[in-house]
């Protein structure tokens, strides 16, 4: 019996979030170490629940013994073992990296810390549509109370302004559940995708905007991303981190799940517009970053453009196969180095009090290691070969070449434009004459960014890793096998 | 129809308020609208007239099937009347914030401050 370990990870963290304002009346200082303890029981169970995705490529578990259309099913196929990973990986090295690095309010941000990855990890978990966005509401939730930590004008700018755009998006997602459980009858993914198949009706088309709409205000694709450098940049750097790599991971998962599976052999055009959305976003992200000089501002911008070329590889991926192992492979390297990117900004604050590129200068002599790990993360991230970013890059390049060869200039472009605003944020930050006395980094802060650079050259010099992990994965883009596998049981 | 009409009609105001008016109070009230809208819409789905409560008694499946109103859209309104509670609270509390910083609660003033 497949045993789903990796729910238990969930519900690991949930219980933590509400036990650790309770041990705050007491102990406050025990508060840092018991979400250290329960984010890494969380990575522990989700790695326990490998062996049995890789075995029977699903794994499902019906609540409370509903059977698959009535009850609430919860499966961890290739695409979702993936992001559980992802998210306690992350979730734990950034509990870690905050030990040092928040001094201030620590209950309020380590049970929210732990509240949006159980909305990340319910969102990875459900196969219900309903279930999809109560989650989703409980990350944007965490989310903006975060957004608004540090109290400040421009802090509670940014939440405020998340609220709205973020509200409005899920509220348009759950007029988009309406309609779809108008139509069917169900909210159960795989029972949707056979119904949906069944009946033609103009408000498909509608019901499928709005949930694309509701998904892509999380994901920060255009015309939605405006949001995402305001809110990512007033967070402490160490929440911004994870909540910029995941929350795009989650939302482009969750919009795969809504066009691969439920809306699986409509028309192409479905394709088309992902395609269209990627390049535009792509492109945009990069214009932007060119001209800021706010180094979390760059870095968030720098995200959006990433997201543009997952979008495009996915949307590829309709017609080439090979485009969806790509678009998996660079999901998992953007979240990594962006991560990366944003823990070493997180230690450049923390030293010299600024984000701004142009006050910064010389902390390549405050701590050399953290120059290399942040030239590292940005190498990947422009795509310089042995990096972990040009393995996926170049699959996305090569898949574009047969099927649109005008993305893949475009591609290019924004790979050239990532390299001059990136190694313009290296070269204003880290080098120059300013008179910069070297200093210790915590341990505490420097172990996640040594491991998430180890990670970036990991996959960069073996790519073969990458490609083994992508094809798993994109097995569970059958959706027969994923059908069948929830209705029969 | 009619409360389909009704619904997209508070779907529309609710939206027009949240993304156009300045006075961020009325922005929420405009977020509220429009969920409540949509609670509305949701909730018809699942009407039938002259409906019984969607409880299994005595009278057997047959009788439940054809006379019971869909209880599922009501758990889900639960839920989401909850969600947006909460949703709510929060927007509330930092529009407290937002005018202990600026002293108004108009969106326009906030974004001035931040340049």
């Amino acid at each position: 019996m497949a045993m789903m370990y990796s729910f238990f990870s969930l519900m690991t963290l949930l219980i933590a979030a509400f036990v650790v304002p309770l041990v705050s009346l007491k102990r406050e200082r025990y508060i840092p170490q018991i979400a250290i303890a329960s984010s890494f029981i969380a990575l522990v169970f989700a790695v326990m629940t490998v062996p049995f995705v890789l075995q029977d490529g699903i794994i499902i578990n019906q609540m409370e013994d509903w059977s698959a259309p009535y009850g609430i099913t919860v499966a961890v196929d290739g695409l979702s073992m993936l992001l559980i990973l992802m998210i306690t990986f992350i979730g734990f090295l950034v509990t870690m990296f905050s030990f040092r690095f928040v001094k201030k309010r620590r209950t309020k941000y380590y049970a929210l810390l732990m509240l949006l990855q159980v909305g990340l990890l319910g969102i990875a978990h459900t196969g219900d549509l309903f279930n999809l966005f109560v989650f989703l509401e409980i990350m944007s939730i965490a989310s903006y109370i975060l957004a608004s930590y540090s109290r400040n004008a421009p802090a509670i700018e940014g939440a405020l302004k998340y609220l709205i755009i973020g509200s409005f998006g899920t509220s348009m997602m759950l007029l988009g559940v309406a309609f779809l459980y108008g139509l069917t009858g169900t909210l159960n993914m795989a029972d949707l995708a056979v119904k949906v198949a069944g009946i033609s009706s103009p408000i498909l088309p509608l019901a499928l905007g709005l949930l694309i709409t509701g998904l892509g205000v999380k994901a920060a694709i255009f015309p939605f991303h405006a949001w995402k450098p305001d809110v990512v940049t007033v967070m402490p750097a160490s929440a911004g981190a994870m909540f910029s790599a995941l929350s795009t991971s989650i939302g482009i998962y969750a919009i795969l799940r809504i066009v691969f599976t439920v809306f699986s052999g409509s028309s192409p055009v479905l394709y088309y517009i992902l395609i269209a959305i990627g390049a535009v976003t792509m492109a945009l992200g990069a214009i932007m970053a060119l001209q800021q000089r706010h180094l979390l501002r760059l870095l968030a911008y720098s995200a959006i453009s990433q997201v543009g070329y997952i979008m495009i590889a996915f949307g590829v991926g309709g017609f080439n196969p090979l485009g969806i192992q790509a678009g998996i492979f660079h999901l998992f390297n953007v979240a990594m180095f962006e991560t990366l990117l944003f823990l070493c900004a997180g230690i450049i604050k923390h030293k010299a009090g600024t984000y701004n590129m142009e006050k910064l200068g010389g902390m390549a002599r405050f701590s050399p290691v953290v120059s290399y790990a942040f030239l590292i993360g940005m190498l990947a991230n422009i795509g310089i070969p042995f990096f972990s970013g040009f393995s996926s890059k170049w699959m996305i390049y090569i898949v574009t070449l047969e099927v649109f060869p005008i993305l893949t200039v475009l591609a290019v472009v924004v790979s050239i434009m990532t390299l001059l605003y990136g190694l313009r944020a290296y070269a204003l930050v880290f080098l120059g004459n300013k008179n910069v006395k070297p200093g210790k980094v915590k341990r505490s802060m420097i172990i996640p960014v040594l491991i998430l650079a180890a990670i970036c050259l990991l996959f960069g010099v073996f790519p073969q890793l990458g490609f083994n992990m992508a094809a798993f994965v994109s097995q569970s883009f059958d959706n027969a096998k994923y059908i069948n596998m929830i209705l029969m049981g | 129809m009619l409360p389909y009409i009704v619904a997209m009609f508070l779907v529309a105001l609710g939206s027009f308020a949240l993304l156009f008016k300045e006075n961020m109070i009325k922005k929420i009230i405009g977020l509220g609208i429009v969920s409540n809208g949509i609670h509305l819409f949701v909730i018809s789905l699942g009407y039938r007239k002259g409906g019984i409560a969607p409880i299994l008694q005595d009278l057997g499946l047959s009788h439940f099937v054809q006379y019971a109103v869909d209880p599922l859209p009501q758990a889900l309104i639960l839920t989401s009347i909850v969600i947006n509670l909460s949703v709510t609270a929060v927007a509330l509390s930092l529009i407290i914030h937002a005018y202990r910083k600026t002293g108004s609660i108009e969106a326009r003033d906030l974004r001035r401050l931040n340049g």
